[in-house]
């Protein structure tokens, strides 16, 4: 995968867990993660070249947790980008509840969220608050689609800019007025909002990939999701 | 003794908090599988934001889910004769519910999700539970 190429820390493959519990990492197994209730080998990956199949969460309990010590050591809030493929259980996104396809979040101090979002009116969103001064975001109206899809967040304080891709485009215009925060995650999640759990994704996830201290370029995306997504 | 991979849920009435804790904790023990390569039917669970109800998805024993079993359960926790409590049922959409009772007093409702008289396919089971969380959105804390 060209993930690894350009600078993801971590891969969590989640195609590859085919029995237990373990989100599995890569390259590194301190990234590891620990899955509830998902159901492993559940729908057909969208990479090429994977013969794994990927888990789908039922939204009633279901989430992989994947805070561990080294991921807090890695996550930088400020210049960072976070590529998630998921998969809506449903061609219509209307389902009156808001879901979470990947939710980080920092308590105390300076905090923050970083969230992929799907809003209870459908629409999809790449979300990063500060808790004080406020939330920047991207979002695609209504998506409405059951096939698979590269939802990619970039992050940049420096160059000021928040932008949200859907597969290889961008998603509407940079956000910008972007503050600068601190401090590791304290929860981070995969399918869900919450550990009690609140707001579970309806669908699959695949691949999750986390590339600390880079912001990756348009071309940069197009070329991950045209490689690599059937 | 038959299993059956289910989605059950109880909310706590007029029960203490450490009365509702134990029985959470004990239903959070229960499951035939909790080891096995299949998550989804390692039991695990999801609370209401107000703490009172909790879902459980396991592969559970059905003697264990029972209504005697339940009630046993309760009189344990209560430390009297299981013989003074008392349950209704009613058959709703989502499966069946049944509420136990003790003094003339609700203490515990529970819900076999997507029981019709029989334990349910899995599917049916699940089915049940997505439509009730979605009815009742808010107070699960799926709305935004």
């Amino acid at each position: 995968m060209l993930v690894n190429t350009y600078g993801a820390v971590v891969v969590y493959r989640m195609t590859d867990n085919v029995s237990g519990t373990t989100i599995i990492a890569y390259p590194d197994t301190a990234f590891n993660g620990v899955s509830q209730g998902l159901t492993l080998q559940s729908t057909v990956s969208p990479v090429v070249g994977d013969s794994g199949l990927a888990p789908d969460s039922d939204a009633v309990n279901d989430y992989a947790n994947i805070l561990t010590t080294s991921l807090e050591n890695a996550f930088n809030p400020d210049e960072m980008s976070l590529m998630v493929w998921g998969k809506f259980n449903s061609a219509t996104w209307n389902d009156g509840s808001a879901r979470r396809l990947a939710h980080f979040t920092r308590s105390g101090g300076t905090g923050w969220t970083i969230s992929f979002v799907k809003a209870a009116t459908g629409n999809f969103s790449w979300q990063r608050q500060r808790t004080a001064g406020g939330i920047h975001q991207a979002t695609k109206t209504a998506p409405n689609t059951a096939n698979w899809f590269m939802a990619t967040l970039t992050i940049s304080v420096a160059n000021n800019r928040l932008r949200g891709y859907w597969n290889d485009t961008q998603e509407g215009v940079d956000a910008t007025g972007l503050l600068s925060v601190s401090g590791a995650p304290t929860t981070a999640i995969v399918g869900a909002l919450t550990l009690t759990p609140t707001q579970q994704w309806r669908g699959s996830f695949a691949y999750a990939a986390l590339f600390p201290g880079i912001e990756l370029s348009p071309a940069q995306v197009a070329t991950i999701y045209n490689t690599a997504v059937t | 003794m038959a299993n059956t991979h289910l989605y059950f849920g109880i909310e706590a009435l007029n029960i203490s908090n450490q009365q509702r804790n134990t029985l959470v904790a004990e239903l959070q023990s229960l499951g035939e599988d909790n080891a096995g390569p299949r998550p989804e039917r390692r039991n695990h669970w999801r609370t209401r934001l107000d703490n009172q109800a909790v879902i459980f998805e396991a592969l559970f024993n059905e003697d264990h889910l029972t209504i005697a079993a339940i009630k046993q359960r309760m009189a344990t926790i209560f430390g009297i004769n299981v013989s003074l409590i008392t349950h209704s049922t009613n058959q709703v959409a989502y499966g069946l519910v049944v509420t136990y009772i003790r003094g003339g007093v609700n203490r515990l409702r529970s819900i076999a999700f997507g029981y019709d008289g029989g334990w349910p396919a899995t599917s049916v089971s699940r089915a049940a539970a997505q439509a009730y969380l979605a009815a009742n959105a808010a107070e699960w804390g799926d709305t935004e």
